[in-house]
């Protein structure tokens, strides 16, 4: 239960990072790169939005950040309960 | 890929005592027979065909054959980390002994390994650290960088993506060259006064401690790229380009996973 519960936190977490640093990144080069309105979400669950209007633009992270990490961290766990029974049973 | 002319020597905190070999970095020891231990005194002043044949004329065996164990020997300390292996020749032997190697192994689908190096991290103030591990890395993670540099603007080439493939290599041989060192830096600083040593071979990096706190260190590594990202987001705004700098660099991230032999200490799975 602490392995997953570690690696589950870890990599929810890893991941959460590399996604806010990954769209922060996106942002800044669609608002320098005079890119066009555009949006990025999984089904009905927005991730990430870019609107230009005129000269100013807005960037916006949406909520579905946090259960794609998640679910990063789920895989993560699963992987790492796996190893451990593995490294047991061998 | 270890050759009759090579010889070895013991890295700092790594002592022959007896007929032991004692690494006081990391509080292991080693019992060596008779032999073995007559080969570690002399490979370290002689090549392996020159102890080799001595041994084998006082013992009364064939050269080959204590060739053959003496090499055996010096890999198996090698792979211990316990010995570093002097080249008999340069560069280019050295490049003309892996590529005929490789060329035998290719049909194994195998490449030659290279042995390990074994680099001292100075003890002192985090700034004598940092130095000592910035200097023994500084030229590997150069080569990193631009052979990964490379490989990626070939490979956007082929996309058919010529005319970011030059900022983009560019800006990835950059990344990789700070981050390379930065990443074992952040597992040095983080253990401390603990005393560790710097691993390479090829082009891969390690720092191998005998410390605890090893979640704390084995996350210090990958975390040091968020610390590297950061500057490099707040360039997007004057170089697009460095947004694909700061997703690699934070990309490290992904070596907390278990994907990465930092993530799987950081997780409790080694």
């Amino acid at each position: 239960m602490r392995t997953f519960v570690i690696s589950f936190l870890i990599g929810t977490a890893a991941v959460l990072v590399i996604l806010v640093v990954g769209l922060m990144a996106l942002g800044f080069a669609a608002a320098a790169g005079d890119w066009d309105n555009f949006d990025i979400a999984i089904g009905p669950i927005g991730l990430f939005a870019f609107e230009r209007d005129g000269t100013t633009t807005t960037t916006s992270m949406g909520i579905g950040v946090v259960p794609v990490a998640a679910l990063a961290g789920l895989v993560n766990a699963g992987a790492a309960v796996l190893l451990r029974r593995r490294a047991r049973s061998a | 890929m270890i050759g009759r002319r090579d010889r070895i020597e013991l890295p700092d905190g790594v002592e022959l005592c007896g007929e032991e070999i004692v690494d006081h970095v990391r509080g292991a020891t080693v019992r060596l027979n008779e032999t073995a231990t007559r080969l570690v005194a002399d490979l370290q002043a002689r090549s392996i065909a020159d102890a080799a044949g001595a041994i084998a004329r006082d013992v009364g065996v064939s050269v080959g054959q204590v060739e053959t164990d003496a090499t055996r020997l010096c890999a198996e300390l090698n792979n211990r980390l316990l010995v570093n292996i002097r080249r008999g020749g340069g560069l280019r032997f050295l490049a003309a002994r892996w590529l005929s190697l490789a060329l035998l192994l290719l049909p194994l689908s195998s490449l030659p390994s290279l042995p390990y190096r074994r680099y001292p991290v100075l003890r002192g103030t985090a700034l004598t650290r940092a130095l000592s591990v910035v200097r023994t890395l500084a030229l590997r993670s150069f080569v990193l960088g631009c052979v990964s540099g490379v490989a990626l603007a070939l490979l956007l080439i082929g996309s058919g993506l010529a005319v970011v493939a030059l900022p983009i290599a560019l800006l990835a041989t950059v990344a990789l060259t700070i981050a390379a060192p930065v990443h074992e830096l952040a597992h040095v600083l983080a253990l401390r006064r603990a005393p560790c040593f710097l691993v390479v071979r090829g082009l891969r990096m390690a720092v191998v401690h005998n410390a605890g706190r090893s979640a704390l260190v084995a996350v210090a590594g990958p975390a040091s790229g968020i610390a590297l990202a950061i500057p490099a987001l707040a360039l997007t705004p004057v170089l697009p380009e460095a947004a694909f700098l700061s997703i690699v660099l934070s990309g490290q991230l992904l070596g907390l996973t278990v994907l990465g032999k930092d993530g799987r200490n950081a997780c409790g799975l080694s």
